[in-house]
């Protein structure tokens, strides 16, 4: 049986608005790198809008396409992963429009202009034409891309503050569209701009949330003792917001023999290498030192006789820990060890047992043989080298000599920068030190020792970035120097005339410099380094050879299916039949004075239905009090209308009467 | 009398006796004007002879009254001709048929062949017996009824000869003031006892003449036949209605104009009366019929489909 | 026991999902899934700025939720249902709803609820869906897809949600709503849900009004062929019961002598008028023709489908009788035996269609019982016609008793599997096969 006139609600998703897809891969290409790519592919998304061409893809063809997309994808993933280790992750992210991209050209030129769940799940394939409706159904993924290229864009991590807009925008844009129309707009804005207020208190919240529990987190694993560095590679806390605060637990006790003046420099690594907040080697080798028979004990020089030594308390998490020793270590003394190892670079490692341990560092007047320096010891990250160049013209290092280099290297950084804990600011990834450097001049002693190694190495002078911790808190009751968290130290190690040398640039205290000089000078060192910044061009440290292998490649999978469909029947979108004219039925009376009444009441309250005739809907859409006299109106007017043999133009007059008497 | 003045008269004096079913009353009355005869398809109670006594006694002409069993042969419809020993000739003794207004009560439950009795004369207006012609009078309207609701020992009307009839309807059960009402009105005794006549033949003669006159636009014909046709095209339907139905509806419309005091037709009309017009005329499929659909939805919705002329 | 567990569960997940299904718009849905996915990339806030995307989809979804919560009214709902459907095939019926407010309403939704339990876990591990075999295995060891088609099997269909634009105050709206029948037998209502989507579009308000109804799903219905036996049309008195029922037949076969008492009506006048003394006719009785419709209800552990169609199909020849000459007698053994029967004069098939619609299969075989039942009725009947589900030994023997009885017999034997071997029947029954996968290709070959 024909169906009855049905209202159900087609609750699919809709197709975007035109523009929406561009504007969401332009902010995805914004954020990321793919900008050109971003602009190429939103055009070809929106081109449909305009131009009627459509190819007639059947469902085989869209599950090719799917899973031709996901095999590529597939591979990407393992490329990046192979290239990236864990940190692909966000590279994957950024990625992902390209993903999909092959199924939204095919669903914005096909006739269906939507996708099967067959195409994207596997589960429904295999359920074939027995799936229910709920399961197998077509679906427009044009706003579920929009989302997609959102979070990609977020992956970019870029510009802070417009970040946030735009995509508050698009959002938004999204919604007007999904919006109940039959709601005045009012009632959409209000709520709308209330949710957007709060939400970036939110997010506010969130990355304090996030900053607060990573404190505490670190407080929560220094509870349990000393914790090993890795020889390979240490993380700095460059580039991290919030306050750096490391908390005040005691990690070990040192008790030296003699009367010393603090602070005194216990290193555990040296490493070469600064790349994106991180300072690294490659791998470092570890020699066995042998133990001198019959003792307890390790002899690094077996020329030399201690002249010092150091009684040190430490409670280890793990058995095999790089230990923090004094410069000049001699020999190495304890019951509790049961191996020691070198390594070229100056870190000693031990074999003992966890928990607390005690042993005994002596020191003599020879330095332990560290190797030479590495072609990583004087080398500086391609996004910083300007920067470094920059400073390095500034203070006339090229002309000096080694020593001088040193003196106006250590003086440059204690008289312009100072001392602070905090990073208030989001900045670009591989452009913190930029920041440190020329914008804010402060940080912690992490930005201090990076910033001094790379400027030496500039200079011409091989360094390495130490870190360790600094003995300089002694507890009269205890008798002996504690050493805490917070004692956590990076200095340099510079390399002259065959030897590495120490140099600490950090101020030892908190000196805050006259606040003067710094307001005069500090906007134009900002212009300055604003300006450089445009003008450097790519921030991103690492640049894989991946884009262009994969961009070409899709560009040539763009070219085959094209030609490919080229071939299937192209069919143009075919204009809605007219409907049912009565063209040649002499219909009288088309002029009457009452339709415009009419419309005016369809749009306040309700559409007529086609098969509803005037009373019947006048009926429905008003209260009985209000009828009576509609309903007289419409009597006027189907005299009008349907009488073939009435006085017209009387007619009309009193249609018109009846009107005005109505308004 | 004016016409309106003829119908309302009639009308109301129905309605003394038959409470809270004017629409019902509407609708007989448009059949009855426009020569049409209708099929009450009802339960039991709801007042269907009362309501065909009380026409014929409203108008003071003849009222015969069939009940229809299993047994009833066409001979007790349309009469017999009896040997009538002293004249040593046949007699034609005229049946039940040759009224003004029959009653046919449950016509579904004789034969088949009793049925096309009723129904040829229905169509042909006259008789014929032995090679004799015996014209009906031209005031001849039937009222048959059925009972939808029994199965047991029913011979449905044949689909074909629906069309015979103008209009099915039910009456239906009244509001719960009403059957209140009955049940004071009929407390001593029925008040179609007390009936008297209001209008003459001659009346109805005059009126049904008037309904011929009554003016269709063009516009309103295209639409009435669309309505029609639109029979024929739906699925689920065998066969659509006829141009006789065409016919009907106009003819009906054109009734329920004038009592309404217009000389012309409007689309509500139409509207009002196409589901009893058409509605019995048309044929379904029996997976149409077993799914739940009957012919009323169908109507329903064609006329929700088609744009109505405004 | 990891089933138990599972199981538990899977009511809390099926509620779940029901409630996002009903209350939130498709729209709604996407930014439900979009939250979590914003979630874990947005974990770390320093690597991604993924957490603003979560925090505005986070917030706006609350917002829609809270603004959903302004949605006051006082409504109440009717429905016109038609008398029957049929399995498969889409029926229509419409809801009047009553704005019994002092505005006028826009942009309600229209939600109709059919009664779906929620069965126990025994009632669960019996049921079986023809569909597991196209899932994987994962899916099918689990069985929540299972149970979910259970659950829409026992409601028996799916109302799609039907908007309405616009009800003025104080009045009334009719909307026309489908509904695609799964099963046979009563479908039960039980409430409706009037929603209204809130202003951003994602999340539905929603009232819920109590509205029972039941509605009863004939099972589906195929063409079948007319029934033509071979053998004798054997004079059947139909008896008294159906002879005042269906009436004399209209076949006068001869004249006697008038008999005082005997009606006028029944005066033959022109022989009267011949031999001037009242001669009346006498009416021939009516020959009936009398078909058995045999249906097995014995289904042990073969699949639902087979039953289905086994009724389908009995549903089918009961309701083309109509049109036929002959009296149909349909048996089956249930709790008792039970006999309907249908044909000329005997209208009604309503009543038996119910019956059909309603009958549910054995677990326990019963073929005895029917030999029994069978062994009296064959003497009444000109024709017999046996719908079995199955052909093993039990009813190969019944066949054989059968045959002995000069009767022409058709056996239709349902089944969803190849290859059942028709030979070692005896040659005077006529056996067909019908697979559950071509019912109507088969049925017309008959």
């Amino acid at each position: 049986m024909t169906a009855p006139n049905i209202n159900i609600i087609k609750d699919k998703l809709k197709p975007a608005t035109p523009g929406l897809t561009m504007a969401s891969m332009l902010l995805w290409g914004w954020q990321t790198e793919f900008l050109i790519y971003a602009v190429i592919m939103g055009i070809l998304l929106e081109v449909p809008f305009f131009i009627k061409w459509r190819i007639n893809f059947n469902d085989k063809d869209i599950n090719q396409l799917a899973d031709l997309s996901g095999i590529l994808f597939f591979i990407t993933i393992i490329y990046v992963f192979v290239t990236h280790s864990f940190q692909g992750i966000y590279k994957i992210l950024e990625l992902l429009p390209f993903a999909l991209f092959i199924l939204m050209l095919a669903q914005n030129y096909s006739i269906k202009n939507s996708i099967k769940t067959s195409a994207l799940f596997i589960s429904v394939r295999r359920l074939g034409e027995s799936a229910g409706e709920d399961i197998l159904f077509n679906t427009n993924i044009s706003l579920p891309y929009v989302f997609i290229c959102l979070i990609s864009a977020s992956s970019g991590n870029k510009y802070n503050e417009y970040f946030f807009i735009s995509s508050s925008l698009i959002i938004l844009w999204v919604l007007w569209n999904l919006r109940a129309k039959h709601y005045h707009a009012i009632y959409w804005l209000i709520p709308v701009i209330c949710a957007i207020c709060i939400s970036f208190l939110t997010q506010q919240g969130i990355q304090q949330l996030q900053d607060n529990v990573q404190t505490l987190f670190l407080r929560y694993m220094e509870q349990y003792g000393f914790t090993s560095r890795d020889s390979n590679k240490t993380i700095t806390y460059i580039g991290a917001l919030g306050r750096l605060k490391l908390s005040d637990r005691i990690l070990f006790r040192v008790k030296p023999n003699q009367k010393i003046t603090p602070p005194l420099y216990f290193r555990e690594s040296s490493y070469s290498k600064y790349e994106h907040g991180t300072w690294r080697n490659i791998k470092v080798e570890f020699d066995s030192v042998q133990k001198t028979p019959l003792k307890n004990e390790w002899r690094l020089n077996n020329q030399q006789n201690d002249t010092e030594y150091f009684d040190v308390a430490i409670s280890l998490l793990n058995q095999s820990s790089i230990i923090p020793v004094p410069d000049n270590v001699n020999t190495l003394s304890s019951k509790d060890i049961s191996k020691l190892e070198t390594s070229v670079y100056g870190s000693l490692k031990i074999l003992a047992r966890e928990g607390l341990i005690n042993y005994r560092l002596g020191t003599s007047d020879l330095n332990i043989v560290e190797a030479e320096p590495v072609f990583d010891d004087l080398d500086i990250p391609l996004n910083y080298k300007n920067d470094f160049k920059h400073v390095a013209k500034e203070l006339d290092l090229y002309s000096k000599t080694p020593n001088q280099i040193i003196d106006s290297v250590a003086r440059y950084f204690n008289d312009n920068f100072y001392y602070s804990v905090s990073q208030d600011e989001r900045y670009p990834k591989g452009q913190y030190l930029t920041k440190f450097l020329f914008k804010d001049k402060k940080g912690h002693c992490e930005y201090f020792a990076t910033a001094t190694a790379l400027l030496l190495r500039e200079a011409g002078i091989a360094t390495r970035y130490t870190i360790g911790y600094s003995v300089q808190e002694y507890s009269f009751w205890q008798d002996m120097y504690l050493v805490r968290a917070r004692h956590a130290h990076s200095w340099v190690k510079y390399y002259m005339n065959g030897k590495w040398y120490n140099l600490d640039t950090t101020p030892s205290i908190w000196a805050p410099m006259e606040a003067e000089d710094r307001m005069i000078l500090e906007p134009l060192m900002d212009l300055i380094s604003w300006i450089r910044y445009k003008t450097t061009g790519s921030e991103i440290d690492f640049q894989p050879k991946s884009n262009n292998w994969l961009i070409g490649l899709i560009i040539s999978l763009l070219v085959y299916l094209t030609w490919r469909f080229y071939n299937k029947q192209r069919i143009n979108i075919k204009k809605s039949t007219q409907p049912y004219s009565n063209t040649r039925i002499n219909r009288f009376g088309e002029d009457s004075p009452l339709y415009p009444l009419i419309q005016q009441l369809e749009q306040d309250a309700d559409k007529r239905l086609p098969g509803e005739t005037l009373g019947k809907w006048i009926k429905r859409i008003l209260p009985k009090e209000k009828t009576e006299k509609y309903l007289e109106l419409i009597n006027y007017h189907n005299r009008y209308r349907f009488n073939p043999i009435s006085d017209k133009r009387k007619d009309k007059k009193l249609i018109k009467e009846s009107l005005d008497s109505l308004i | 009398m004016s016409d309106i003045e003829i119908y309302q008269k009639l009308s109301a004096n129905i309605e003394k006796v038959i409470q809270g079913q004017s629409a019902s009353i509407r609708k007989l009355l448009a059949a009855f004007f426009s020569d049409g005869h209708i099929l009450l398809e009802d339960v039991p109670g709801t007042g269907k002879t009362t309501l065909a006594k009380a026409l014929a006694k409203s108008i003071d002409v003849e009222f015969q009254r069939i009940q229809f069993t299993p047994d009833l042969l066409p001979t007790d419809i349309l009469g017999v001709s009896i040997f009538n020993q002293r004249d040593q000739d046949f007699e034609f003794h005229k049946g039940p048929i040759f009224s003004n207004i029959l009653l046919a009560d449950e016509i579904n439950r004789a034969s088949p062949r009793t049925q096309s009795a009723l129904l040829e004369a229905m169509g042909e207006r006259q008789i014929s017996i032995e090679r004799n012609q015996y014209q009906l009078d031209d005031l001849f309207f039937v009222i048959a009824t059925q009972n939808p609701v029994e199965y047991h020992g029913t011979y449905p009307l044949p689909e074909a000869q629906m069309d015979r009839f103008a209009m099915r309807f039910g009456l239906g059960f009244v509001e719960l003031e009403e059957e209140i009402a009955i049940l004071d009105k009929q407390n001593i005794h029925h008040p179609i006892e007390d009936l008297m006549p209001c209008i003459s033949k001659a009346d109805v003669t005059h009126l049904k003449q008037q309904v011929s006159k009554v003016n269709i636009s063009d516009e309103v014909k295209h639409y009435m036949v669309n309505i029609v046709r639109t029979t024929r095209e739906s699925e689920g339907i065998i066969n659509g209605a006829s141009p006789r139905a065409s016919i009907s509806l106009m003819k009906a419309a054109q009734a329920l104009a004038l009592f309404d005091g217009l000389d012309y037709v409007t689309p509500d009309h139409i509207q009002e009366i196409a589901i009893p017009v058409i509605s019995h005329r048309i044929m379904m499929d029996s997976q149409s019929r077993f799914s739940g659909h009957n012919s009323e939805q169908i109507i329903e919705n064609i006329l929700s489909d088609i744009p109505v002329p405004t | 026991m990891l089933r138990r567990f599972l199981f538990a569960n899977f009511k809390l997940v099926y509620k779940l999902s029901q409630w996002m299904r009903h209350r939130f718009t498709s729209a709604g849905l996407m930014i439900v899934l979009i939250i979590p996915v914003a979630g874990v990339f947005g974990f770390d806030t320093r690597a991604t700025l993924s957490f603003q995307i979560f925090s505005i989809t986070l917030v706006l979804l609350i917002t829609s939720i809270s603004l959903s919560l302004f949605f006051r009214g006082k409504f109440s709902i009717e429905r016109r249902l038609p008398d029957f459907g049929t399995v498969g095939t889409p029926l229509y019926y419409s809801c009047t709803v009553k704005n019994k407010n002092k505005t006028p309403k826009r942009g309600l939704i229209l939600i109709d609820d059919l009664n779906s339990p929620f069965p126990t876990i025994n009632e669960f591990a019996k049921t079986q869906d023809p569909l597991d075999k196209k899932r994987n295995r994962i899916d099918r060891f689990i069985g929540y897809p299972r149970l979910v088609n259970t659950i829409q099997k026992c409601r028996g269909g799916s109302i799609a949600p039907v908007s309405i634009d616009y009800i003025a105050e104080k009045s009334n709206a009719e909307e026309h709503i489908e509904l695609i029948p799964l099963r046979r037998g009563y479908l039960y209502f039980e409430k409706t849900r009037l929603g209204q989507v809130d202003p951003l579009g994602l999340f539905h308000a929603q009232k819920i009004i109590n509205n029972k109804d039941k509605l009863l799903i004939l099972p589906k219905l195929y063409k079948t062929p007319a029934l033509n036996f071979k053998g004798k049309r054997t004079y059947q008195l139909g008896g008294v019961n159906n002879a005042s029922s269906t009436g004399d037949s209209q076949e006068f076969m001869s004249l006697r002598d008038y008999r005082p008492g005997d009606p006028i009506r029944s005066i033959h006048w022109k022989s009267f008028a011949k031999t001037n003394h009242p001669v009346v006719k006498e009416y021939d009785d009516e020959f009936f023709v009398r078909y058995g419709l045999i249906l097995d209800t014995y289904l042990d552990k073969k699949p639902e489908e087979i039953f289905e169609n086994a009724v389908s199909i009995a549903a089918s020849f009961m309701t083309a009788q109509k049109e036929q000459d002959a009296l149909l007698d349909l048996m089956f053994i249930g709790n008792n035996t039970y006999r309907f029967t249908s044909g000329r004069g005997l209208g009604g098939n309503e009543n038996i269609l119910e019956v059909l619609s309603c009958i549910e299969p054995e677990y326990q075989s019963n073929i005895l019982k029917m030999e029994i039942m069978l062994k009296e009725y064959i003497h009444e009947c000109s024709g017999l016609i046996c719908i079995l589900l199955n052909l093993d030994d039990e009813r190969k023997k019944l066949i054989e008793t059968l045959s002995q009885f000069n009767i022409p017999i058709k056996i239709l034997i349902i089944t969803d599997a190849e290859g059942i071997i028709l030979d070692d029947l005896p040659d005077s029954i006529e056996a067909n096969i019908i697979h559950s996968d071509s019912l109507q290709e088969d049925i017309d070959r008959l």
